[in-house]
């Protein structure tokens, strides 16, 4: 990997709150999206591996983080704690 | 596809999961979790033995409210027939967890008289009657002052026989 993984997570975090998410909030809500901090690019899509799915196979050796438009985190655990 | 109900009342679906497109794949029980929000959640120690690559990570919040950072791995299911790639979750629980990214365009059925438990495609707007368009777009930041390009992806169709090939599964 080229990048270090609490790097991907923060960068992508600020680049979402930073460049994305009042254009996001506005028409994508409830989407996952999967951010590749380098490029800077993003990855809109219905399910979780969809989103990080599609920046792998632009970036295949790059990490992303994924996020999900209008919710405090991408996914939600019912049952299990870590 | 057919599952099974526990006597703890768990819900359980086979699948056969491996790290590589057309390699072995490995079998789990995964407990069905319609509060889950991503596809699949794998214990570490599978995770461990099936070796897949890292994809990513992803925030995530727990039942008690608390948010952490988990990292995702690339693998490949055999669902409904075809190979699908999924981005799998990695925690630290004890079960494998099949949530509702896998369950999109599905029929579940739970008959706690019976103790049976199925899965099936019941429409042809579903998963099984053909391809899909997905909403995956990749767009240039907007802070790099590109133009937005959209880009689809097109999801492939799925087979409609709907049962996983527990005979050629090992693990």
């Amino acid at each position: 990997m080229s990048e270090n993984r609490e790097n991907v997570a923060d960068r992508a975090r600020r680049i979402y709150e930073e460049r994305l998410r009042a254009t996001l909030e506005e028409s994508h809500m409830d989407e996952f999206v999967a951010i590749e901090p380098i490029s800077g690019e993003y990855f809109l899509a219905d399910t979780l591996s969809e989103a990080i799915g599609a920046s792998r196979r632009k970036y295949p050796d790059r990490l992303a983080h994924a996020l999900r438009v209008g919710h405090k985190a991408a996914i939600h655990f019912k049952f299990q704690i870590r | 596809m057919r599952g099974s109900i526990d006597a703890d009342g768990r819900a359980l679906l086979r699948v056969g999961i491996a790290a590589e497109r057309a390699t072995q794949p490995v079998a789990i029980d995964a407990w069905i979790d319609t509060g889950f929000t991503g596809d699949l959640v794998l214990p570490q120690p599978i995770i461990d033995r099936l070796a897949p690559r890292q994809s990513g990570t992803v925030d995530a919040i727990l039942a008690d409210g608390s948010q952490i950072e988990v990292k995702t791995f690339t693998c490949f299911v055999n669902w409904f027939g075809e190979e699908r790639r999924l981005e799998v979750v990695a925690n630290d629980g004890d079960y494998p967890f099949l949530g509702v990214g896998l369950l999109l365009g599905l029929e579940l059925r739970a008959n706690y008289h019976t103790m049976a438990l199925s899965l099936t495609s019941p429409s042809p707007s579903a998963p099984g009657a053909g391809p899909r368009a997905v909403t995956v777009a990749s767009r240039p930041s907007l802070a790099a002052g590109r133009p937005l390009a959209g880009a689809t992806c097109s999801q492939g169709s799925f087979g409609s026989s709907g049962v996983l090939p527990f005979s050629s599964v090992t693990g």
